[in-house]
C-alpha cells in the first residue's frame, strides 16, 4: 500500500530532530573555513618567524632601494605614523622622516628664497613602493603645489609665479611661459663676432690651404663626454684650422709662424722676441753698430747677445707695424674679437660665450640626436650676427613634448628640484656591512 | 540598490577630486586613502556579520532579509571603496593576495546571487515532491521501508534487512510474513534487483531507473510479466522511483544553489585574517 502524499503523511516522514544532527556539507563548510584561517594565519606567522618582511611591503621598491626590501625599519624609523596621520588629519606625518633619507642622501635645498614651511618632506615627493621607477620622477602636482602660486621668503621672484602645466599653448594663465631669455628678448652678449650664415653656406667656406670645405653644425659644436651638452667653443680646437691667417704677421720674415692665440701682452712678447732674434741674426744687414758688452750671465740661462740701440729701434719699429696688423687691422684679432687700446696695452674683450643657456633646466642633446640641428635651432643657417640668440622657442619643444602620445612634458623632464651644486662631497658615514640586507 | 549606486557614485566623485588634487597622487596611505580603506573594511565586516547573524536567528537584530540585502549591497560597495583606497595600485604580495581573495569572494558571491535568483523557481517547477534537503537520506530510507512493506505484503518475505533509519540502531518495524501471490515473482525480482537499491542506495545518474523515459520502458516490460492484479503495486513502485528521481534532482540543484558557499565563506574568513594583518602593518609603517 503506497504512502499517501497528504500533508500529514509527508510531515510524518520528517525527522523533527534533523537540525540537531551534523550535516556533512555544513560540517565541510566549517572545516574549510577553519582551514582557510589556518592557512592565512600560518602564512603570516611563518613570514614573521622567518624574518620575511617582503610580504608586508606596500609594493616593490625602486631599484636603488631594492637592497632594503626585507628591512622596513631602515627607512620606516617612526612607528604608527599612518595611524597618527589618520587621527590628526595631518598628511605630513610620515613614518619615513627626512633624517632617514638624509642618512644616505644629500637633498640640497631647492632655492635660497624658498619658504621652509612649504618645502615638502622627502617622502612626500619621492614616492616609494611603486616598482622600478626613478624616484626623482616627481609628479607635476608636487611642483605645482608651490609654482602654481609661487611665494618666496623675500616676497619677490624672478620666475613666472603661476605655472601649472607645460603642454598648453603658453597663452593662458598657468601655462609654462616662453624661456626667459627669449621672453625678455635678451641678445647674446658674447664678445665674439660670429656669422653662422657664412660658416654654414651650402657651397662651403675656404678651408686650410684655400680649399673649399662645407661645414656643418658638428664641425664646431662637439658634444661633451656625457653627450648631454656641447663643449665650449675653443679656438685651437674649433677655429684655428681655418682661421690661422688671422694670427699671421710679417710673413716675409716669419712665414708659417703665426702669433699665439693668447692675451695681447703675450702676443707682443712673442713678437718682440722673434724680431729681436731676427735682429741678432741679421745685425750686419741692418747696419747696426757694435753691440755693447754682454751683461753678466744669469745662471741657468743661455747667454744672449744684447741688441744695439739701432737694433732695438728697428725691433720697436717692426713691432709697431705688426701690432697694427694684428690688433688694429680688420683681419687680425678684430676679425673675431672686440679689441680696445688701453692705457698701456691693447685689451681684448672676454668672449663670454655661455657654456649653457638655460641654467635652470637640464637638457640632453644626445636624446635628440635623431633630429637635425636646424629642426630646433632653425635660425642658425640664416643668423649673421652674434647678438641673435639661436635657442629654440618653447613652442618648438611643445611640438613633441607634453602632447598626447608624445614625449614627456612633466616638470622633472627638464627641471631638477635639488641644487646639485650644493651636494656634499664623497666619503659618507656608512659601512658596507650596514647597507647589506 | 539605489543607495549603493548613490554611495558608489559619491565615493567615485570624491576619489576623482582626491586623485586630481592630492600631491603625489592617490595611495592607500594618504589620509583620504585611509578613509576609503576604513569605509571598505567596514562594508566588508558588515557583510561578514551575516554569518554571525545566522547563528542567532532568534535575536531581534532586524529582519533576515534586511541583513541579506545589506550583505549583498555593502559587499558589492566594498569593492570600489577598496579600489579607491588603493588608488588602483595592486600593492605588495600581501595586498595582491588580498585582491585575489576579494575577487574570488565577490565573483563567487555574484554567482551565488545569480543562482539564487532562478534556481529556487526552477526547483519548484521541476521538483514538486521537494523535501527538506537535509532530510533527503531519511526520506529515502522511509520510502524504501514503505516500499519493502508494500512488496512484502504481496511477494512474501523479502529476505532483506529492513532499512535503518538515521540515528537508530534497530529497525523500526518488521514486515509481516505473508504468502506470496501467484505470479509475483517477477515483481519481487524487479524490486530487489532494481527498485530497492535505487530508492536508498548510491544514486547514479546513469542508472536504469534514473531516467524517466528509461524507467517507464523498464516498468512496462515488467508489467507484461505480471498479472493485472499486481499492476497497481507496480505503479506505486513507479511512483516511489519518480519521487527518488526528484529528490536526486533536488539534491543536485541544492548543490548548485549552495556550492558557491564553499568558496565564498572560507575565503571571507581568510580575507578577514589577512585584512587585519594588512591593516596593522599599514598603520604601523
Amino acid at each position: 500500500m503506497p504512502a499517501p502524499r497528504d500533508s500529514k503523511s509527508l510531515a510524518e516522514r520528517i525527522d523533527i530532530n534533523y537540525w540537531r544532527q551534523p550535516h556533512p556539507l555544513r560540517q565541510f563548510k566549517w572545516w574549510l573555513s577553519g582551514a582557510a584561517v589556518m592557512v592565512a594565519a600560518g602564512w603570516l606567522i611563518f613570514a614573521v618567524v622567518s624574518g620575511n618582511q617582503r610580504i608586508f611591503s606596500a609594493g616593490p621598491l625602486s631599484v636603488a632601494h631594492s637592497m632594503f626590501e626585507n628591512d622596513c625599519a631602515t627607512c620606516h624609523t617612526r612607528s604608527w605614523q599612518p595611524a597618527v596621520r589618520l587621527a590628526s588629519g595631518d598628511s605630513r606625518r610620515r613614518s619615513v622622516p627626512n633624517e632617514a633619507c638624509l642618512a644616505c642622501h644629500d637633498g640640497p635645498i631647492h632655492q635660497q628664497k624658498e619658504i621652509a614651511a612649504d618645502v615638502p618632506s622627502c617622502a612626500e615627493c619621492h614616492r616609494e613602493h611603486r616598482g622600478s621607477t626613478t624616484l626623482a620622477r616627481v609628479p607635476d602636482s608636487q611642483c605645482v603645489k608651490c609654482h602654481g602660486d609661487l611665494k618666496t621668503s623675500s616676497g619677490s621672484t624672478a620666475f613666472e609665479p603661476h605655472v601649472i602645466h607645460f603642454s598648453l599653448s603658453g597663452s593662458r594663465v598657468g601655462d609654462h611661459p616662453e624661456f626667459g631669455l627669449l621672453r625678455r628678448q635678451e641678445p647674446d652678449t658674447a664678445e665674439i663676432k660670429l656669422n653662422h650664415a657664412v660658416h654654414l653656406k651650402a657651397e662651403g667656406v675656404l678651408g686650410p690651404g684655400g680649399k673649399p670645405e662645407v661645414l656643418t653644425c658638428s664641425s664646431c659644436h662637439v658634444p661633451d663626454s656625457d653627450r648631454r651638452y656641447m663643449q665650449p667653443i675653443n679656438h685651437e680646437q674649433h677655429c684655428s684650422r681655418c682661421h690661422s691667417n688671422s694670427l699671421t704677421f710679417d710673413t716675409e720674415k716669419f712665414a708659417g709662424r703665426p702669433a699665439p692665440h693668447r692675451e695681447p701682452a703675450v702676443v707682443r712678447a712673442v713678437m718682440r722676441q722673434r724680431y729681436s732674434e731676427f735682429a741678432r741674426l741679421n745685425s750686419e744687414s741692418l747696419n747696426a753698430e757694435s753691440p755693447p758688452a754682454p751683461p753678466r750671465r744669469v745662471p741657468g740661462r743661455p747667454a744672449t747677445q744684447p741688441l744695439s740701440k739701432q737694433g732695438r729701434d728697428w725691433v720697436q719699429q717692426q713691432l709697431d707695424q705688426a701690432e697694427r696688423v694684428l690688433f688694429d687691422g680688420a683681419g687680425g684679432c678684430r676679425y673675431c674679437h672686440s679689441v680696445q687700446p688701453g692705457d698701456s696695452d691693447w685689451k681684448i674683450a672676454p668672449p663670454k660665450i655661455p657654456n649653457r643657456w638655460l641654467s635652470h633646466s637640464t637638457f640632453r642633446h644626445d636624446s635628440h640626436r635623431m633630429l637635425g640641428c636646424t629642426q630646433c635651432h632653425e635660425r642658425a643657417t640664416a643668423s649673421t650676427v652674434t647678438r641673435e640668440v639661436l635657442l629654440p622657442s618653447i613652442e618648438t619643444c611643445r611640438q613633441c613634448h607634453g602632447r598626447k602620445n608624445g614625449a614627456r612634458g612633466d616638470c622633472v623632464e627638464c627641471h631638477e628640484f635639488h641644487d646639485k651644486s650644493r651636494e656634499r662631497d664623497f666619503n659618507g658615514s656608512h659601512s658596507i656591512g650596514r647597507l647589506l640586507p | 540598490m539605489v543607495a549603493t549606486g548613490a554611495l558608489t557614485a559619491g565615493a567615485a566623485a570624491g576619489y576623482a577630486f582626491y586623485a586630481a588634487n592630492y600631491p603625489g597622487g592617490p595611495s592607500g596611505g594618504s589620509w583620504p586613502g585611509l578613509l576609503y580603506g576604513i569605509a571598505g573594511s567596514g562594508a566588508m565586516l558588515f557583510a561578514g556579520l551575516l554569518s554571525a547573524r545566522k547563528q542567532v536567528p532568534t535575536w531581534r537584530l532586524g529582519r533576515a532579509q534586511t541583513w541579506l540585502k545589506g550583505h549583498i549591497w555593502l559587499g558589492l560597495l566594498s569593492a570600489p571603496l577598496i579600489l579607491f583606497h588603493s588608488g588602483f595600485h595592486w600593492g605588495g604580495l600581501l595586498e595582491k593576495v588580498l585582491w585575489i581573495v576579494l575577487a574570488f569572494i565577490i565573483a563567487s558571491g555574484m554567482i551565488g546571487l545569480i543562482l539564487q535568483q532562478f534556481l529556487p523557481r526552477f526547483m519548484t517547477k521541476l521538483v514538486p515532491m521537494e523535501t527538506i534537503y537535509e532530510q533527503i537520506p531519511h526520506v529515502c530510507s522511509v520510502m524504501q521501508s514503505n516500499a519493502d512493506t508494500l512488496v512484502a505484503s504481496i511477494c512474501g518475505p523479502l529476505g532483506t534487512e529492513p532499512p535503518k533509519e538515521a540515528g537508530e540502531e534497530k529497525p523500526k518495524r518488521k514486515p509481516k510474513d505473508v504468502q506470496p501471490l501467484e505470479g509475483s515473482g517477477p515483481l519481487k525480482d524487479f524490486y530487489l534487483c532494481d527498485v530497492r537499491p535505487f530508492l536508498n542506495g548510491q544514486y547514479s545518474r546513469t542508472g536504469l531507473l534514473s531516467s524517466s523515459s528509461r524507467a517507464a520502458s523498464v516498468i512496462e516490460q515488467v508489467r507484461i510479466m505480471l498479472p493485472p492484479t499486481l499492476h497497481e503495486t507496480l505503479d506505486q513502485l513507479a511512483l516511489f522511483c519518480e519521487e527518488r528521481r526528484q529528490l536526486a534532482l533536488q539534491a543536485r540543484l541544492h548543490h548548485w544553489l549552495h556550492g558557491w558557499l564553499f568558496v565564498h565563506i572560507p575565503l571571507s574568513v581568510a580575507l578577514l585574517v589577512l585584512g587585519v594583518a594588512h591593516a596593522v602593518m599599514a598603520l604601523w609603517y
